[in-house]
């Protein structure tokens, strides 16, 4: 399994027509590394680079939105039906949902 | 229970209310402030109840647009919409010196569903309007995958939007119940929430009625609530299949999929190989799909009741070994469609000719196809074509493309 950053992460030598590929489905490239540029076509993205790796599963860390802390999607009870299971999208971690800590609040905890 | 319905009592008042798609939220920003818009118009698109319409309505107000909407409860004829959309426009209002001035926005909700004879000439009005436009036009829709939402692509901006996530929907639905003053058991929105499939709008409702009343929700009182079937597409049905753990998961991804059974037994036959490494494995799966699509045959336009042993046969040749299972990239819409696609222009050209040599020769296009047409081409390969293109009434074009004809 690869755990990549949504915000830069580096890939083996691809040749053209997967560079082309990877840009057509959203990815753009920043000096050294990848980011993904446009979400529209998440889930292919994610299969091309997989295909890149040699088929190795492809995850990426979820950020929570209330506490703002990195977390994988394997701690999540809920992960089994989600849609957008591994894909870069925020959500909530497992420690603010069961504190039930709200998005609203954390923002105006922050603020004082 | 009160009279306000908790969906429109709870609609986000500015951008930062609507909950989940963080991404397409972004993006639509930028692309509502950018002042040098790529394309005129943006379709937001992804399925019903995860907050397309409540993002624009959020952004007209954080923004200060006038919205002149179109949904799906007018009739969106092209004189309709020409008489709507078209003076919002192109046109500009009296204030505009005022301070409170608000500039228009065009919102044309479910525009997938701009069709039929009662919409004739809808789309094709779309386009023109946006094309011709001096304000930002927005789209939502549900589905565009269809051929006739075509168009569109061209001219729109596209922006997908996922299903919300479930512990999103909870801490939703907790904010809820604070403001309603409900004590909810956590056990009880966790159900309801996972029950919704990502659907926010009709969490809340479930949410209103089984608590709306009486201010308290517990775990069994939602024992009441039917289980939601949400419609899968063609990638999601064959990642579903493909990642199922067991048959029995396999056919109820199958049971929910929308998707033809004839597409998605030639991708299935594209899948394969790259699912199954071993070749007894492969050659189980491609036994099942045969089958599969021997009983797609036999259903033709009214033995309906096959369609089942159709979805179980689909399902095994997806599950003959899911512990096997490595990712790969899924190969949609099929190669043969594609290959259909980009041959077009050369099926075309061919069935012109073969009409026209089937004219003149009193034989079908078929025949001509097959009987006629490899004479032609040794005759016309031998620099004799002068006479006989003339006699069959072919353009150059015609006569160059049987030349470098490699087989019919």
């Amino acid at each position: 399994m690869v755990v990549l950053n949504k915000k830069g992460f580096k890939l083996p030598y691809i040749d053209r027509e997967k560079f082309i590929l990877l840009m057509r489905l959203g990815c753009d490239r920043n000096q050294s590394s990848f980011y993904i540029k446009n979400y529209n076509n998440i889930n292919r993205l994610v299969d091309t680079i997989s295909g890149i790796l040699d088929g190795e599963k492809v995850t990426f860390l979820q950020n929570c939105l209330t506490c703002g802390k990195d977390f994988a999607c394997s701690d999540c009870k809920y992960c089994d039906l989600c849609t957008t299971r591994d894909l870069p999208f925020q959500c909530i971690c497992p420690q603010c949902l069961k504190d039930g800590t709200s998005i609203d609040e954390n923002a105006e905890n922050n603020d004082l | 229970m009160s009279e306000d319905l908790w969906v429109e009592k709870y609609r986000p008042k500015k951008m930062s209310d609507v909950i989940g798609n963080e991404q397409a939220k972004a993006a639509f920003t930028e692309w509502l402030k950018s002042k040098t818009r790529r394309k005129k118009a943006v379709l937001l698109h992804g399925p019903p109840g995860i907050g397309k319409t409540a993002l624009i309505n959020a952004a007209a107000k954080d923004h200060s647009y006038r919205i002149v909407e179109m949904n799906a409860s007018d009739t969106r004829t092209e004189s309709t919409i020409n008489k709507i959309a078209l003076p919002a426009t192109t046109s500009f209002a009296l204030d505009e010196f005022s301070a409170d001035r608000k500039e228009n926005l065009l919102f044309l909700d479910e525009v997938d569903g701009v069709f039929g004879n009662q919409d004739k000439g809808g789309i094709t009005a779309i386009v023109k309007i946006i094309e011709e436009s001096k304000i930002p036009i927005i789209l939502a829709a549900n589905n565009v995958e269809n051929q006739k939402l075509r168009p569109l692509k061209k001219v729109c901006e596209y922006i997908r939007f996922q299903q919300i996530r479930t512990p999103l929907i909870i801490m939703a639905l907790q904010k809820i119940c604070r403001g309603e003053h409900v004590k909810a058991e956590f056990e009880a929105l966790e159900k309801i929430a996972e029950n919704s499939q990502g659907d926010l709008r009709s969490a809340i409702n479930d949410l209103q009625r089984l608590a709306g009343d009486k201010h308290h929700l517990i775990l069994q009182d939602t024992l009441v609530l039917s289980s939601r079937n949400k419609d899968v597409d063609i990638y999601e049905t064959l990642k579903g299949v493909f990642l199922a753990k067991s048959f029995v998961k396999a056919l109820n991804i199958l049971n929910r999929s929308r998707v033809d059974f004839d597409e998605l037994l030639l991708s299935m036959s594209d899948n394969i190989p790259n699912r199954y490494q071993n070749s007894i494995e492969l050659g189980r799966a491609y036994d099942l799909v045969s089958r599969a699509d021997v009983f797609t045959g036999r259903i033709a336009r009214e033995n309906w009741n096959l369609l089942k042993y159709v979805s179980s046969y689909i399902a095994e040749a997806a599950t003959v070994n899911p512990q096997s299972y490595k990712q790969f990239e899924l190969i949609t819409p099929p190669i043969r469609i594609i290959k259909l696609f980009w041959t077009r222009g050369k099926r075309t050209t061919l069935d012109n000719i073969c009409a026209k040599i089937g004219h003149r020769c009193h034989i079908s296009k078929s025949t001509a196809k097959e009987d006629v047409i490899p004479y032609i081409k040794a005759i016309m390969q031998q620099e004799k074509s002068d006479p006989l293109a003339v006699w069959l009434n072919l353009e150059a074009e015609e006569v160059e493309y049987i030349k470098k004809m490699d087989k019919i």
